[in-house]
């Protein structure tokens, strides 16, 4: 009885401790929690080590995910301070539903390209050979941007032929790629460059006209925090400054244009 | 005075009947299974509902709505049912702690008990190492402890060895003497009834069919139950080898040998009555009087008186027609033999002569 | 051949080729999963901060989960044993229920319950200014529905093998039904007490569909080991090998420390 009851005590201690540590942490030590689209991931995690090296006691937070995904996250007020989209319409739905204080902010343009494995299995060399019967390409789902911006590439190309499979967001459909458990896939041209030479891209045509927008915008419970969003702003100051353009284009970003 | 018991339980199909018992009375509950016997119990525990038109009344108290822990009644069973986590002394403390004893008090109640039940020295033993004998020496210590106003036992020897049963029983038999409340017994062993009872209930069907005393039971028993468990011929002596002297003087002759004090036990159908002396293989035989002959159905269940070194008296089943033929009128002298193989020896440390000591 | 029941025969070959696949299909999985492992990187991997965070959440939330189900599964388990009611049925079915339950499902189902808008979340955001979803509270409220069926029904089965006669025992010696549920029931339900929370601990801590639906996947607030695994997996997938076996290995250790303590004592 005596071990049921330490065990019950500490539970309860725990879920106790838990539970209010699990408040706003943007108020306390000044964490910055920064919502990102997957495609950000390895540009954002050195954004974040240059920030916080030039903002003494902040700790930057990184939350990778598929931008629909935060974007409806943001609306339901969970925590994040700052919003980071991979096109125009997660983040619209996301000031529309309540999520973002103030305008949003483009920083960064992205261009999806084919991505096949180093080796090429299938012998893809330009887009229209994704229409060939054999080929197993993937793409992301449509409502993530990367899925959306495919869509409308694969019909303006009139490729008839379906993906083998929609991935959640970008980063998987990478992955896969990289495995080999794909012959083709449609991601960003920073993906491509992030691999490290795991994937080749090849150009879509006319992918340039109509690349995806990357947008940043300060939540509203980033507004509620004790700096009333300040950090949030600063964020979003270096990101579009001299500086964090640089680290964006050397990943293979567009500019804003 | 008023009764300690009155009990009325109404569930047809399961028991229908009413008894009473006072102070120190003994009961043994007998029939057959399925004849209401546990119904009967549970009753009286509390553990069944009586019926609507049932009652427990104990001390001029109604029980019928106490639930069981309300209640003052200890409870042994079949298999001993001591708390596997629990040491001896700690089971025997259970019962008075629960009811709001300290528990250095406990713990001396627990240890006086132990001691009277004679396993004192096992009062740090857990369950599991208990033989069965210990164990329901445990049991019985434990249901004591709570000095209860009615005891119930449920077959409580017959899980045990046959010597450490007949141990159990006389030292149960000791306490019983100084206990003032009523036990309720449930048995299938006539030397429980034997040793034990004031009185025997016969239940048959649900209902009772006879309640009386043992020696009454066993002469004019009820049912084909009773007539088998009582009526049992038990002489006690001491073996050695095939041969038994026999308390009240005279020889038995047994199949299997046999060592020290013992109890000679062989049903009423094993016994054989002629006119004359007998000229067959029975080792055993014995002249003996008639003192009555009660007939059921086509059996005459007849007991025999003064039968000199066979213990005084004999029951024997015979036929109508044997009886007839024989003309076993009550007086009239008649041999009755056994044959040895029929005998069963059981050894016994002390002499259950009955309760006529009371 | 070695017989379970010597005397009986060999076993039959067919029974042997069909176990034996079951095993081998087990136990591939695992052993390429140990082979796959970049044991050159393994310690860098598994002491990066994400890494460090993720398991000491992950032990931490399914410890909270489990004490949870003792405290609400233990009485629930014994109403279900011992305890005759009506709709004793129902409650049994809603009981089982997260168990067969998709656990995104159970993610969904619970947002619709404590979310901003759900049925118990508005009034308290409205009455505390308290929110549920995307905290560490959510990931052991999310645990604790998906893993307390398994705690409660393991128990039940404890409880109900548990001698009845004995608590009937305790109740002719005077204790009363709580006493005896303190004195008696419990103390002989502690070795199925123990396994049932092992079963929970092992269920929470695997949980992955509930957790990232309704406590989203924030490191080191919400992000436990399964999730980090997930999200290693799209980055890079040598990282999320080695995060997998630290949590096959977790559980492997588990298993062992108590095996021969709670199996043992279950038979």
């Amino acid at each position: 009885m005596k071990k049921l009851s330490a065990i019950v005590l500490a539970g309860v201690l725990a879920l106790a401790a838990t539970g209010c540590g699990s408040g706003d942490d943007t108020t306390k030590g000044r964490t910055l929690t920064v919502l990102a689209a997957s495609s950000l991931t390895g540009t954002f995690t050195d954004l974040a080590s240059q920030f916080e090296a030039a903002h003494h006691g902040v700790r930057v937070r990184l939350v990778f995910g598929s931008s629909a995904t935060l974007a409806q996250q943001t609306t339901e007020h969970a925590p994040g301070d700052v919003l980071a989209t991979a096109d125009q319409k997660t983040m619209d739905d996301a000031v529309s539903g309540g999520g973002i204080k103030g305008k949003p902010t483009q920083f960064a343009t992205n261009v999806v390209v084919v991505a096949v494995p180093a080796d090429n299995p299938a012998h893809v060399s330009t887009f229209a050979d994704l229409d060939r019967a054999g080929v197993d390409y993937l793409t992301c789902v449509p409502t993530a941007p990367c899925g959306a911006a495919a869509e409308a590439l694969l019909a303006k190309a009139g490729i008839s032929r379906k993906p083998a499979s929609q991935e959640v967001d970008v980063k998987s459909v990478l992955a896969k790629v990289v495995a080999g458990e794909a012959d083709a896939g449609l991601v960003y041209r920073t993906d491509v460059t992030a691999s490290g030479g795991k994937v080749t891209g090849i150009d879509i045509p006319d992918a340039a006209s109509s690349p995806n927008t990357y947008w940043l915008g300060v939540t509203a419970k980033g507004h509620e925090a004790a700096d009333g969003g300040a950090l949030a702003t600063q964020w979003i100051e270096f990101l579009t400054s001299s500086e964090g353009q640089a680290v964006l284009k050397a990943a293979g970003f567009g500019a804003v244009g | 005075m008023s009764p300690l018991l009155d009990a009325r339980v109404d569930l047809p199909g399961r028991f229908s009947g009413a008894l009473t018992a006072s102070p120190g009375e003994v009961l043994a509950v007998v029939g057959p299974n399925g004849a209401g016997k546990t119904t009967l119990v549970e009753a009286v525990a509390g553990i069944l509902d009586p019926g609507d038109a049932g009652r427990v009344v104990v001390d001029d108290a109604d029980w019928t709505p106490l639930p069981p822990h309300r209640r003052s009644a200890g409870l042994v069973f079949q298999e001993h049912l001591l708390f596997p986590h629990l040491d001896a002394r700690d089971n025997v403390a259970f019962g008075p702690r629960a009811r709001g004893v300290g528990r250095r008090e406990s713990q001396r109640v627990a240890d006086h008990w132990l001691e009277a039940l004679g396993v004192a020295d096992l009062a740090s033993r857990a369950p599991d190492v208990l033989s069965g004998g210990e164990a329901q020496r445990v049991a019985l210590a434990r249901a004591l402890a709570i000095e209860p106003r009615v005891l119930l036992l449920d077959e409580p020897f017959s899980a045990l060895d046959v010597s450490v049963a007949a141990e159990l029983r006389d030292l149960l038999a000791h306490h019983l003497r100084a206990f003032q409340g009523v036990v309720l017994m449930v048995t299938h062993d006539v030397l429980d009834v034997r040793a034990l009872a004031d009185r025997v209930v016969v239940l048959e069907h649900g209902a009772i069919a006879q309640d009386d005393t043992p020696a009454a039971v066993a002469e004019a028993p009820a049912t084909p139950h009773a007539a088998r468990l009582l009526g049992l011929n038990v002489l006690s002596g001491s073996a050695s080898g095939t041969e038994v002297e026999l308390d009240d003087g005279g020889l038995l002759v047994l199949a299997s040998p046999a060592q020290g004090p013992v109890l000679a036990t062989f049903p009423p159908s094993a016994v054989t009555l002629t006119a004359e002396a007998p000229v067959g293989s029975a080792r055993n035989r014995w002249e003996t009087t008639v003192h009555r002959a009660v007939r059921r159905d086509q059996v005459v269940r007849v007991h025999l008186q003064g039968t000199a070194g066979a213990g005084a008296q004999l029951y024997a089943d015979v036929t109508r027609g044997a009886a007839t033929e024989l003309d076993l009128t009550p007086g009239r002298v008649v041999w009755a033999s056994v044959k040895a193989t029929e005998v069963t020896a059981l050894p016994a440390e002390f002499v259950a002569a009955g309760r006529g000591d009371r | 051949m070695a017989t379970a029941a010597p005397g009986l025969g060999r076993p039959p070959l067919r029974l042997l080729l069909a176990g034996g696949a079951g095993v081998a299909f087990l136990a591939l999985p695992l052993v390429a999963l140990v082979a796959s492992a970049p044991w050159d990187r393994m310690w860098s991997i598994v002491t990066t901060s994400d890494s460090r965070q993720a398991l000491w959440l992950s032990a931490w939330t399914s410890t909270a989960a489990a004490a949870l189900c003792l405290v609400f599964g233990l009485p629930l388990a014994w109403l279900l044993a011992r305890v005759d009611f009506r709709g004793r049925r129902v409650v049994r079915a809603v009981v089982t229920v997260p168990m067969v339950l998709p656990p995104v499902v159970a993610g969904v189902a619970l947002l619709s319950a404590f979310g901003r808008h759900g049925l118990v979340g508005e009034p308290l955001r409205h009455m505390f200014g308290t929110q549920i979803p995307y905290t560490t509270s959510a990931v052991v409220l999310a645990h604790t529905f998906v893993a307390m069926p398994f705690f409660v029904l393991s128990l039940e089965g404890a409880l109900r093998a548990t001698s009845l006669r004995l608590e009937l025992a305790a109740a002719s010696l005077g204790a009363d039904r709580w006493t005896t549920f303190r004195r008696v029931t419990v103390p002989l339900a502690a070795p199925g007490v123990a396994a049932g929370l092992l079963l929970a601990w092992a269920r929470s801590l695997g949980e992955f569909g509930a957790t990232i639906t309704f406590a989203g996947n924030y490191p080191g607030t919400t992000q436990t080991m399964p999730l980090l695994v997930y999200a290693r997996l799209q980055d890079d997938r040598d990282a999320a090998v080695a995060s997998s076996l630290v949590l096959f290995a977790v559980c492997m250790l588990v298993l062992l420390l108590l095996r021969d303590r709670w199996w043992g004592a279950l038979r």
